[in-house]
């Protein structure tokens, strides 16, 4: 039975799949749809299919689909001098961690995975962001790195981020309500899934 | 702000079972709760229909489609977080502690 709530995931999906199959800042739709494919038998714990990725590409598109916390500084500056950018490696986390939000509810709504769309042509933006340096995390953030600034090093993928927080958590300005309840769930018990979710990651955040 | 909302609600966290995974860590229906996000996360088909209907009867249906978007959420942030590299602040220190953990040497590099 589709309900609003339902609704509203399957139109994010949606919109997020169409925007992974177009060009972003770093990478074609086409090479989107590959860290897709990569990030997706990672996560199911199969072996990586054949795309056009680089060798570096899909070691850090498994990593972080599979074991993002075994991620070290010195693998993102590996990947870096192998050819993957440090802003392109952002945008690949961003990706992956889209997918893996929409993926998961679905699992979890009991709905099939989403499908992707065929990659649409066009070339990256290939855009830097101006006075952005590595402040205390392992990329370059706008300040210090926490999820507001984890994306800033490339345009327009903090925003992606918060289009999959809002409709699956909670919008920006709820965050500092512990009274806050949404579709009958208490903040504590939002924040009890928050924490026991990171635990099974062995996530610290 | 697990622990702020709890004690919103007049209540205390008991961090080291979120860690166990106890029935009872001081938040309502934390024994649903813990059985789906487990099943969720770890993408566990066998557990999963019973966590769910267990959840539904005890929740409600729109209140166990959220347990399930917030999980899924934060699949998003912990790879987010553990890929750039996001120091762990110094004053989580106790809370990790409570939890029986302790913050990993490559995420308190660079604390603030």
């Amino acid at each position: 039975m589709t309900t609003p709530l339902i609704a509203e995931f399957d139109s994010l999906s949606a919109r997020h799949a169409d925007e992974f199959a177009r060009a972003g800042v770093w990478w074609t739709g086409e090479e989107k749809l590959a860290i897709v494919a990569v990030a997706r038998a990672a996560m199911a714990g199969l072996d990586a299919p054949d795309t056009t990725l680089s060798v570096t590409a899909v070691e850090a598109a498994r990593k972080v689909a599979a074991d993002a916390a075994s991620i070290r500084r010195a693998d993102v500056e590996r990947w870096a001098a192998d050819g993957v950018r440090v802003e392109a490696y952002v945008e690949l986390v961003g990706v992956i961690g889209r997918l893996a939000a929409i993926d998961t509810a679905a699992f979890g709504l009991g709905l099939d995975p989403t499908p992707m769309p065929a990659a649409v042509a066009g070339a990256p933006l290939e855009a830097t962001v101006p006075d952005i340096d590595v402040v205390d995390g392992w990329v370059p953030t706008d300040g210090p790195a926490f999820p507001p600034t984890a994306y800033t090093a490339v345009p327009g993928a903090t925003e992606l981020w918060i289009d999959v927080s809002d409709v699956l958590y909670m919008p920006m300005r709820e965050m500092g309500d512990p009274a806050y309840v949404r579709d009958d769930l208490t903040r504590a018990q939002i924040e009890l899934v928050a924490a026991r979710t990171s635990y099974l990651n062995d996530c610290f955040y | 702000m697990l622990r702020a909302s709890v004690t919103h609600h007049g209540s205390d966290i008991q961090p080291d079972r979120i860690v166990g995974g106890a029935d009872e860590c001081g938040v309502e229906h934390a024994k649903e709760i813990f059985a789906l996000t487990d099943a969720v996360v770890l993408r566990d088909t066998t557990e999963y229909p019973d966590a769910r209907i267990r959840a539904e009867l005890r929740i409600g249906r729109d209140a166990t489609d959220r347990l399930v978007m917030v999980a899924a959420n934060f699949q998003q942030m912990n790879r987010m977080m553990d890929a750039i590299g996001g120091p762990v602040a110094s004053g989580l220190d106790p809370l990790a502690a409570e939890m029986g953990l302790a913050v990993p040497d490559h995420l308190a590099e660079a604390r603030r």
